[in-house]
């Protein structure tokens, strides 16, 4: 009886896990060496494998527009990362002053968030549209014909006007999680920092950013990691990747080479080697900002 | 004092203002556009229409059978939810809240899935479905939902049970509880917050996911929205009132749930504090 | 805990339940997902039908055959016409019957055909080539042999204009590069507008403009030239495949064109024109529907691209195959009989009306009993293009070399890049395809004796019993 028990009580952390394992195993791990596998093939997609050994990653090596997309793929990350964590947290900072209106704002920023990309790509193109986008005519109604450039086309801008709809749509999602975050904190905190005189700038830095730590750690891997394997949609339609490759991501150049080019062995490739710098990154992020996470 | 309290206000309520105009617009955007008629839309493109086409309704709803789809999208989710929750949960808790063998190195397995770029593992998902026998049925999607949602819910999961203190269990366990009572009865209400992450989060994008549904359903009367309303789309164009009209209809419900639900959402993840 | 279990109690339920619908043989499924096909059903793939008309017209030809021949029809139509590649390789890893299937002729070229999913057509609808007007074909056969039949309108590039506007202003159609140029001048200078306009936001509208340039400055040799390009007989380095850039550019320069054109979608272009905010347009006649739908008072005339050369009036790109039937190279040989009887069905003249009239009138003659229909602007594509054609050039070549062109002719007009480093990069492309992927373009000789013995039908049905 006794060591049932203990048998009992040794599997229990096992067969918790057990679920999430298998499922995790079958439907994402098992894809993904699958992908591995055909890394290592000639393949369309469609016919007979043919064994390469490593000539695919050799080709991804020698692509230029492979490494154009990883630049920027980077550029993308650390810009979403850093202005959709400032812009969320600022307003969330707002919100929770509890000003009028916070539960209307609270909703209505986080709309974008619900949002199908079928509209948002037809709607900010067309913002964007040279003659009778919104933004220009914004710009023109200002006296400011001068800022008005191709927004899409642009070499210099193209790549920032797609990062600006990803913020866009995502800032309200960041936002609530912050504020829920800094409702959390125990008000007695900031009350007994006011005491002692500390003034705006210090009790955030001593006091809000420490709190946080575990929401801004959620945020920033949410925000990172997205912007590598899953920003693939919002590239997509803003500009399929042109012109000239300037908005070329990762993701995009993936989708084009495995289905539109058919050449599926060159795509796992590129997936994989996306995945080690993945994988690196935010190890790295979740090393650096996790230090002091522990249960023990 | 307390006149720049007010004008931190007043300028508090103006940068938000203009937030909530950017976002809200584009759905007030929408929603305009189903009511036009084709000229308007293009040629009426910002404003709203003085002769509302309501007919575009009918018209998605009944050649989208979005009547159906909706049930589909609704079954998909709802059953995705309710078995990523549990699942999510005691792999999150375990992992979060007990020392055993091998612990780090299943939470970094499961961690990988954050990594994974996604899209071409399209057709290698889909002949695993087919050896298990379950392409073309909403069982295989909504595995394959669910254990897309596992490595980023057991990570918020995990860092809500870190945060309660320790020793609850423990104590609760010396009342007679088991383990798994005292997870189910005293830590998991309390990582409530957690859940409703999760749910908003992975719930939004099971009801909108295309690329899996679309793949992975090739029978009509299992499609769900997202899949019925891409098929609005033309090769060289669209019908985009009737469009916008469908998408309309997938879009409100998850607004408006979200309206209803914020409220409690909100208030829980206040009272569980997110501490690191 | 009681709960607890209720909740996952419930889970299974809802479970077992979608689970027994889709393992149920007996419940009434449109696809049967085991390999067991009837042979009393023919399993027709199409690609979902965008709209009511459409389904109606496939709904009522179909039920005519079935009571014609005694056959049944399971018709399936799933994902948009370019996720069809991916959707009937699925259908055959899963070993689900297609018999038929219908897809673009623009997908043969690659990857359907080099792939080996399609069968050698050419002996099996031997008898119902004649239904077809002469040329209409063209862009089907590919080595010799015919892959596909087509079942769709045709479609080509051609040059729009704001009828009303022009007789406004008292304009004559340009017929010379130097006619649009002082065009351009008049209508920049009256209403401020711009002159003309490509949707480049689409990258893949830009080679749809290098069709044109490219057949004037060969005299109207591109497509010799691209198959000797692309069988490798011929480096992309000449003079006439630079002035392909050239000729686009010039209309940049002078004033023609200007930089809104890379920032509009097709959308966009639509709405553009039918604000009347661009005169001209260089786009694709299935827009055309489109502008006269967002703006039905709007004349709209057509126009051929100017003349950059002395002498060279070049040929229009035209093709028929946005819908194609074509039967799976799978497919099992005691099908084949049926399948093709579908076939014939589909292809004669009272239902191929149906099918093809069913979105609006066609414009372009395809079959020859088939009447397209009548109006200004048809007669005037119809006189304009048709006695005058040549195959589009993106259905020859691989997608690496298009999106060559898509980002070279933008950067060309830009200044990012010469023309002669835009015609590098194009054979960089191409270099590139031929290393990776070994591409062959003339994929039908590459065939092995067990692909070949796939792709070639074992017995030929005989169909002339089911014709009248």
């Amino acid at each position: 009886m006794k060591k049932s028990e203990r048998i009992k009580d040794k599997a229990f952390p096992y067969l918790m896990c057990l679920p999430a394992l298998i499922l995790f195993i079958v439907f994402v791990l098992l894809p993904f060496f699958t992908g591995a596998y055909t890394s290592f093939h000639k393949w369309d997609g469609y016919g007979e494998m043919t064994w390469t050994g490593l000539e695919n990653y050799r080709f991804v090596i020698e692509d230029d527009v492979f490494w154009l997309a990883m630049k920027n793929t980077a550029v993308y990350a650390v810009l979403v990362t850093i202005v959709k964590n400032v812009l969320a947290l600022g307003l969330a900072l707002l919100l929770v002053r509890k000003t009028p209106g916070t539960t209307l704002f609270r909703t209505g920023i986080y709309m974008p968030v619900m949002m199908s990309y079928v509209v948002i790509g037809i709607l900010w193109v067309w913002i964007y549209n040279p003659t009778f986008g919104l933004l220009n005519k914004m710009l023109s109604a200002l006296g400011l014909d001068s800022w008005i450039v191709g927004w899409l086309s642009d070499p210099k801008y193209a790549l920032l006007s797609v990062v600006w709809v990803d913020i866009w749509k995502w800032t309200g999602y960041h936002m609530v999680l912050y504020a829920a975050g800094l409702q959390g904190i125990p008000k007695t905190l900031y009350e007994a920092a006011e005491m002692d005189g500390a003034n705006i700038w210090r009790r955030f830095w001593a006091i809000t950013v420490p709190q946080l730590n575990s929401t801004i750690v959620v945020n920033v891997l949410m925000s990172l990691t997205g912007a590598f394997v899953s920003n693939y949609d919002i590239v997509s339609i803003m500009t399929g990747g042109g012109p000239f490759h300037k908005t070329e991501v990762s993701l995009t150049y993936i989708m084009t080479t495995a289905f539109k080019y058919s050449n599926m062995g060159k795509a796992s490739a590129m997936s994989m080697l996306l995945f080690v710098f993945v994988f690196v990154f935010g190890f790295l992020q979740l090393r650096a900002m996790t230090h002091e996470e522990s249960y023990d | 004092m307390k006149t720049r309290k007010k004008i931190t206000n007043i300028l508090a309520v103006v940068i938000l203002s203009v937030f909530f105009i950017v976002c809200v617009y584009p759905v007030v955007w929408m929603v305009a556009g189903s009511f036009k008629n084709n000229s308007e839309f293009y040629t009426n493109i910002w404003g709203f229409t003085m002769h509302p086409q309501f007919q575009n309704y009918a018209v998605a709803w009944k050649q989208g059978a979005l009547g159906e789809k909706f049930w589909n999208s609704i079954l998909v989710t709802a059953c995705s939810i309710a078995i990523m929750i549990p699942v999510n949960s005691c792999a999150a808790y375990v992992i979060g809240r007990m020392e055993f063998k091998g612990r780090m190195l299943i939470y970094s397995i499961l961690l990988l899935g954050i990594m994974i770029p996604g899209g071409v593992l399209g057709i290698p998902t889909f002949q695993v479905l087919l050896g298990l026998g379950l392409n073309n049925s909403r069982v295989g999607l909504i595995l394959v939902y669910v254990a897309g949602s596992i490595a980023m819910g057991v990570f918020i999961m995990r860092s809500f049970f870190i945060s309660l203190p320790k020793g609850l269990e423990e104590a609760a366990m010396i009342d007679g509880c088991t383990r798994f009572q005292s997870f189910r009865k005293i830590i998991l209400p309390l990582a409530k917050p957690g859940i409703a992450t999760q749910v908003i989060f992975s719930g939004l994008s099971f009801w909108n996911e295309y690329y899996f549904a679309n793949m992975l359903l090739s029978k009509p009367e299992l499609r769900t929205l997202p899949v019925a309303a891409a098929n609005f789309i033309g090769r060289h164009g669209v019908d985009y009132p009737v469009l916008f009209a469908a998408l309309t209809i997938i879009t409100v419900p998850v607004i408006l749930l979200y309206i209803f639900a914020q409220r409690g959402f909100v208030e829980g993840l206040a009272s569980g504090a997110m501490k690191g | 805990m009681k709960r607890w279990i209720s909740i996952l109690l419930a889970t299974v339920m809802i479970f077992s339940l979608a689970g027994c619908q889709t393992k149920n043989p007996g419940s009434d499924e449109p696809v049967k997902t085991t390999g067991e096909a009837d042979p009393n059903t023919v399993y027709l793939l199409n690609s979902v039908l965008s709209t009511p008309e459409q389904e109606q017209a496939w709904a009522e030809v179909l039920a005519a055959f079935e009571k014609e021949s005694g056959l049944k029809v399971e018709a399936r139509y799933q994902g948009t016409w370019d996720e069809y590649p991916q959707i009937l390789t699925q259908a055959k890893i899963a070993q689900e019957p297609v018999d038929v299937g219908v897809t673009g002729v623009g997908l043969v070229q690659s990857p359907l055909g080099p792939g080996g999913m399609i069968m050698d057509m050419t002996d099996l609808a031997a008898d119902l080539t004649d239904r077809y007007e002469d040329g209409v074909l063209d862009s089907s056969v590919m080595g010799d042999r015919l892959w596909v039949l087509p079942l769709a309108d045709g479609g080509c590039t051609c040059m729009l204009y704001n009828k009303d506007l022009f007789e406004e202003l008292n304009l004559e159609v340009p017929k010379t590069f130097d006619e649009i140029v002082e065009i351009a001048k008049v209508i920049k200078e009256k209403k401020g507008i711009t002159p003309m306009m490509i949707h480049g936001k689409d990258a893949w509208a830009w080679p749809m403009m290098y069709f044109d340039t490219y057949a004037q400055a060969t005299g109207n040799k591109s497509v010799e030239n691209v198959e000797e390009f692309l069988t490798g007989k011929k480096k992309f380095d000449g003079q006439p495949e630079r002035d392909g850039f050239e000729y686009i550019k010039m209309l940049f320069d002078e004033g023609v064109m200007e930089t809104d054109s890379f920032d509009t979608n097709s959308d966009g272009m639509v709405a553009a024109f039918a604000q009347e905010k661009v005169a001209m347009l260089f786009t694709l006649d299935a827009y055309i529907a489109y502008i006269h739908n967002a703006n039905p008072e709007l004349n709209i005339g057509v126009m051929e691209y100017p003349l950059m050369k002395k002498g060279v009036r070049s040929e229009h790109a035209f093709a028929v195959g946005d819908g194609a039937l074509f039967i799976p190279a799978f497919i099992e040989d005691s099908r084949l009989d049926n399948a093709m009887r579908l076939i014939e069905f589909l292809t004669r003249p009272e239902n191929a009306d149906k099918l093809l009239n069913c979105a609006g009138p066609t414009k372009f003659r395809i079959m020859k009993d088939v009447e397209p229909g009548h109006s200004e602007i048809n007669d005037a594509l119809n006189e304009l293009i048709m006695p005058n054609t040549r195959i589009y050039l993106d259905w020859l070549w691989p997608a690496e070399v298009n999106d060559a062109f898509c980002q070279a002719i933008p950067a060309v007009i830009s200044g990012t890049l010469t023309s002669q480093e835009a015609t590098e990069l194009v054979q960089g492309a191409y270099d590139t395809v031929v290393k990776e992927q070994d591409y062959r373009y003339d994929w039908w000789n590459t065939f092995t004796e067990e692909q070949l013995e796939d792709i070639t039908p074992d017995h030929i049905p005989d169909l002339k019993q089911f014709m009248k």
